[in-house]
């Protein structure tokens, strides 16, 4: 026969056993230990006088002591949940943050007909200590981690607002304000590229420098507003007309600039200088007002007639002026005007 | 496949059972909150284990909090039961129990979850080992406060085929606490339990 009494004395499980009014019929000598209480198996104790158990521990222990005398079942009571039911020192010999022992508590049904019911009582404190270690280092690390989102969050923001400010610099240093085109400065970057891929590959392209004629005059009587919104409406009408290969530029006032790049023939250019002249000739209606502008073309051919930038631009100024001598709303090359 | 899912005859005998083990447990959930309450009856179905999560979204709809409880046992009928309530249910539930005037916080609500889910399970699971004639026991439950959105990143439950849902809609004064109720079965189990329902049919 084994010693039953001796096992259920040495195993570090607290038993006791009680009825619905918390008479003890028996505890184990680990409750004794823990509780500083010696019982008598034969003198009459109640819980009560042992631990004082506040009211509404009171009332959860008898609702888990109905539940597994009704469902012959055992009822968990969980240290996790609620911390401990009886209020004893924990056997930690280290600083604990617990005051208590954390306890999970089984009530197991031991004799229905006398309403008895035995408790155990598991010493969790150890788990529930590493447990609220484990929360703590996950809630560090989780603020840990929010702060280095949060600050990504800004570097990203901060790299996003670099790159708007450095779009703007530079649409503010290549482009033309009022009418977005090219300047000239990104024009002369355009040309310089467009020079060295013209001469390996020995292709042509041609300059076209156009102006507006009698453009002062609409400035002089219809005012400076009008004369911008025509400008606008000339650059779309270039754009329109043009390639996105080719390159519109607005140098000033009412000179605009335009690269034809991989030209076959003289013809392609003229037949694209007409077709601007053309869209330009027709009448617009700007601010209520409706107007009728012209304007002139030279067009220059590179390497023909030049093969730098300042070049090409210069012999494209001279044929413009041709074309103005020849009576505006025309175009013309720079060997006819030689001619 | 044939033998994956319950066939209506077996779902009819599960529910009846159920329906048994819930009469018992509303009356103690009655005596628990000293009212009237009534378990409806229940729904039941199953589904395969890799479908489980989104079975949760699905019941949870739009709720992103919920507290899921998680209890094994262990024996000749052997599995492992879980409760998903969304945190409105929960806190209802708890104020019931606890009729506090003030401030009800997390760890009150667990713990009363926790004592209705306990009543819930060890009916049904009881009542599972009494048809089966098999003996289990009862690991110590757990419960968390989850997150529908970080749901990809709960670790999964291992070991299991197949998952028997039971829908627990419970009715006090005039609140309704709706949970459910899963039972993870691996398909040995999940066998033996159908082979001992057409039994009973």
């Amino acid at each position: 026969m084994i010693n039953c009494e001796k096992i259920i004395d040495s195993i570090n499980v607290g038993i006791m056993t009680i009825d619905t009014d918390f008479n003890i019929f028996y505890m184990n000598k680990w409750f004794s230990v823990h509780s500083e209480i010696v019982h008598q198996q034969n003198e009459p104790l109640n819980l009560l006088d042992i631990f004082a158990l506040n009211k509404e521990q009171i009332k959860t222990l008898k609702r888990h002591i109905k539940a597994a005398l009704t469902l012959k079942s055992p009822s968990l009571y969980t240290a996790d949940s609620n911390h401990y039911l009886f209020a004893m020192k924990h056997a930690l010999t280290i600083k604990s943050i617990f005051e208590f022992m954390q306890q999970d508590v089984t009530i197991v049904p031991y004799d229905i007909a006398k309403r008895q019911v035995t408790l155990l009582v598991y010493d969790q404190t150890t788990l529930m200590e590493e447990k609220a270690k484990c929360h703590k280092e996950s809630a560090s690390l989780a603020e840990a981690v929010k702060v280095a989102n949060e600050t990504i969050k800004k570097l990203e923001n901060a790299q996003r607002t670099l790159v708007k400010q450095k779009d703007i610099i530079y649409k503010q240093a290549h482009y033309d304000q009022l009418t977005s085109l090219a300047n000239r400065s990104l024009l002369h970057e355009r040309f310089q590229l467009l020079i060295q891929r013209a001469t390996e590959n020995d292709k042509k392209f041609g300059v076209f420098f156009l102006d507006l004629d009698r453009f002062k005059e609409v400035n002089d009587t219809l005012g400076h507003d009008i004369g911008d919104e025509l400008l606008i409406h000339v650059a779309k009408l270039l754009l329109h007309a043009t390639r996105k290969t080719d390159t519109v530029a607005r140098i000033g006032g009412d000179e605009f600039i335009i690269l034809m790049d991989d030209i076959e023939s003289d013809k392609i250019l003229a037949s694209i200088a007409q077709k601007i002249i053309s869209s330009i000739q027709n009448p617009v209606k700007i601010k209520n007002i409706d107007l009728q502008i012209t304007a002139s073309i030279g067009i220059s051919i590179f390497p023909n007639d030049g093969i730098s930038f300042n070049e090409l631009l210069k012999n494209a100024d001279l044929a413009l002026y041709s074309a103005k001598t020849k009576g505006k709303n025309t175009f013309c090359f720079l060997r006819n005007k030689e001619k | 496949m044939k033998n994956t899912y319950f066939n209506p005859t077996q779902e009819d005998i599960l529910r009846e059972l159920v329906n048994m083990s819930f009469g018992l447990s509303a009356s103690l959930i009655g005596d628990m909150l000293d009212s009237h309450a009534k378990l409806h009856i229940p729904e039941i179905s199953n589904i395969k284990i890799e479908d489980f999560d989104d079975k949760i979204v699905e019941f949870l709809g739009d709720n992103e909090e919920f507290y899921l409880t998680k209890q094994r046992f262990l024996g000749s009928f052997n599995g492992e039961v879980l409760f998903v309530f969304d945190s409105t249910s929960a806190n209802v539930f708890c104020n019931l129990l606890l009729q506090q005037e003030g401030e009800i916080d997390d760890a009150d609500i667990k713990s009363s979850i926790m004592e209705l889910t306990n009543i819930i399970t060890s009916a049904c699971i009881g009542k599972f080992c009494e048809i089966i004639h098999g003996e289990t026991i009862f690991k110590v439950p757990s419960i968390e406060k989850r997150f529908l959105s970080q749901i990809n990143s709960y670790p999964k439950s291992e070991g299991y085929d197949n998952v028997i849902i039971i829908k627990t809609a419970l009715d006090i004064e005039q609140e309704n606490i709706l949970g459910h109720m899963f039972i993870l079965l691996d398909n040995a189990m999940f066998k033996h339990l159908k082979e001992v329902i057409d039994t009973l049919s």
